[in-house]
């Protein structure tokens, strides 16, 4: 029979280091400040930054505004002291411990996406590319591929074009017939539409759901040499 | 000073392990189970030829190390080998078998195949990494466990499972507590929630599609209640829910919420995996004594004799 165990207490070092770690988990989660309070305390919004530009001087604001706009500048600060230092970073980076909350928000999206490519070969013959579509699939299905809209919404908009040439890539991949017939040209499509607000007019009987519009957002001439390695 | 002294108590004080041993079982069964469904695509999402080749990395990673022991492999043979062990610590994990080994093999796995594929991470999958790591510091193998049954069988655990510190379940419902009240607070910032109408938009969206509802569900006055009993519910889950009478309500609440999003939204996993963390929110003796009521309903189930508390604290 086992010996029971002792309760010697929590030593001083783990218990600083739970406090750090859920202060840290706490000031990496919250949303970043508001532009405006970013402007008020004089400094550059991320784009400003990017762009190399000075920000416009913006009009003091009053003590009780001050007061009013505690917590984004809490929120500000916290950015600029916690979120942006080195230790704070490499801590919830590297570790895998980085996480956001921001679930449908600010706002919930109101941009319907899916993509699909138009695919060129040597010997001329133009074919449409489908990547999985989620409302094209059973219910099942969609369960289990939900990964590709997923990977869609954080690669289709422009700020994210660097992962694009390997998507691509994928297509043609994807698209030869062992035919030796290869892709030479890639072109994705985004088709997009824009849910409508309902507000101040409630949705009513009979409300039409907006088309998809299409826009050709890459065109990538297929890297035939690695392509024959990769089927090989 | 008491209520300092309280809170100290509550954070670093001694419990039953039962509810870090059956988190530990759910929790591992769910993640064994997201990873077998990622598996399906394994070509897609952790290969040469796939959608995000190795080189993507390094941008992505934005000057920062990531952990990743996939991050220079490009061999698929040698990354099917790794998902395979990573499954298997999940498998593992969720038996308690090897406990302490598996479940920290698991953290590291997980933690390895999010980084080598960042893009088809949803939050349900940020959430299961930040829970493994909380298990695998736990004494997550001290109750329900394999391990636990076959000490026992060489008699060397006692009969009820040793109080230990609930440091690590503290941790997992404070971490519960930051994903309701930041998402709140990141919805305060957005006009939709402010003026009633957020949750118009997501079920419109064709891509999120799942079962029908009524047609009241989009329309007035039901979009304005639905948008503000989401926020409600979220700050309750981050605050009321350390009230022992509300609790149960509360979680009743977020039960509910996540139940109505999985129906009509196609989110795979995320309200499993958000609601078994649910389960960090009752102490170790209120699991053991839920136990004894089910066993007393099911005699079937009085062989299993797994799951008891030390006392009733």
């Amino acid at each position: 029979m086992a010996e029971p165990v002792k309760k010697k207490g929590v030593h001083w070092a783990v218990q600083a280091w739970v406090f750090l770690h859920l202060f840290l988990v706490f000031s990496w989660t919250v949303p970043d400040p508001p532009e405006r309070i970013t402007r008020q305390a004089g400094f550059q919004t991320g784009a400003e930054i990017e762009q190399g530009v000075e920000p416009p001087t913006a009009p003091k604001p009053s003590f009780a505004q001050t007061v009013k706009d505690a917590p984004n500048y809490y929120l500000l600060y916290n950015r600029l002291w916690i979120k942006n230092a080195d230790p704070a970073r490499y801590y919830m980076g590297f570790s895998g411990f980085w996480q956001a909350w921001n679930m449908f928000s600010p706002n919930p999206a109101n941009v319907d996406v899916y993509i699909d490519a138009i695919v060129e070969y040597q010997n001329g013959e133009v074919v449409q590319f489908k990547y999985p579509v989620m409302q094209e699939l059973s219910l099942t299905e969609r369960y289990f591929k939900e990964r590709y809209r997923k990977f869609v919404e954080n690669t289709h908009l422009d700020t994210y074009s660097y992962k694009w040439p390997p998507i691509a890539q994928r297509v043609a991949y994807l698209s030869y017939r062992g035919d030796g017939n290869f892709p030479t040209k890639v072109t994705l499509r985004r088709h997009f539409k824009t849910i409508p607000p309902t507000n101040p007019i409630p949705p009513v009987e009979g409300y039409i759901a907006p088309e998809y519009k299409t826009y050709s957002f890459f065109t990538y001439m297929v890297d035939i040499e690695k392509l024959q390695r990769q089927v090989r | 000073m008491k209520v300092l002294r309280a809170f100290h108590q509550w954070m670093f004080g001694y419990g039953s392990p039962v509810t870090m041993g059956l988190f530990r079982a759910v929790f591992g069964s769910i993640v064994f189970v997201n990873l077998a469904m990622v598996a399906i695509d394994f070509e897609a999402w952790f290969t040469e030829v796939g959608y995000v080749p190795t080189s993507l990395l390094q941008r992505w990673n934005a000057g920062l190390a990531r952990f990743d022991l996939l991050e220079h492999v490009t061999n698929p043979s040698v990354t099917a080998a790794f998902y395979a062990l990573t499954m298997l610590a999940a498998l593992m994990t969720a038996l308690g078998l090897f406990t302490r080994v598996a479940s920290i093999a698991l953290f590291i796995g997980v933690t390895s195949l999010h980084h080598r594929s960042p893009d088809i991470l949803h939050s349900g999958d940020t959430l299961m990494r930040a829970m493994l790591f909380f298990i695998a510091i736990a004494p997550s193998g001290a109750a329900c466990s394999l391990d636990r049954l076959f000490a026992r069988r060489k008699g060397t655990a006692p009969v009820e499972p040793a109080e230990v510190s609930l440091w690590p379940q503290r941790m997992m419902q404070i971490q519960l507590a930051i994903v309701y009240f930041t998402t709140v607070w990141h919805k305060s910032f957005g006009e939709w929630w402010l003026n009633g109408t957020a949750t118009w938009y997501p079920p419109q969206l064709d891509e999120f599609d799942r079962f029908p509802v009524p047609s009241f569900f989009d329309q007035q006055p039901f979009i304005m209640a639905s948008t503000y009993s989401t926020l409600l519910i979220e700050l309750a889950m981050a605050t009321l829910v350390f009230a022992r009478p509300l609790r149960k309500w509360v979680l009743l609440a977020g039960v509910l919420l996540h139940a109505g999003i999985e129906y009509r939204m196609n989110i795979p996993l995320f309200g499993l995996i958000i609601c078994a963390c649910y389960l960090a929110h009752y102490e170790g003796f209120e699991v053991a004594a839920w136990w004894e009521r089910v066993k007393k309903r099911v005699p079937a189930l009085e062989r299993v004799q797994e799951v008891k508390a030390p006392s009733a604290n």
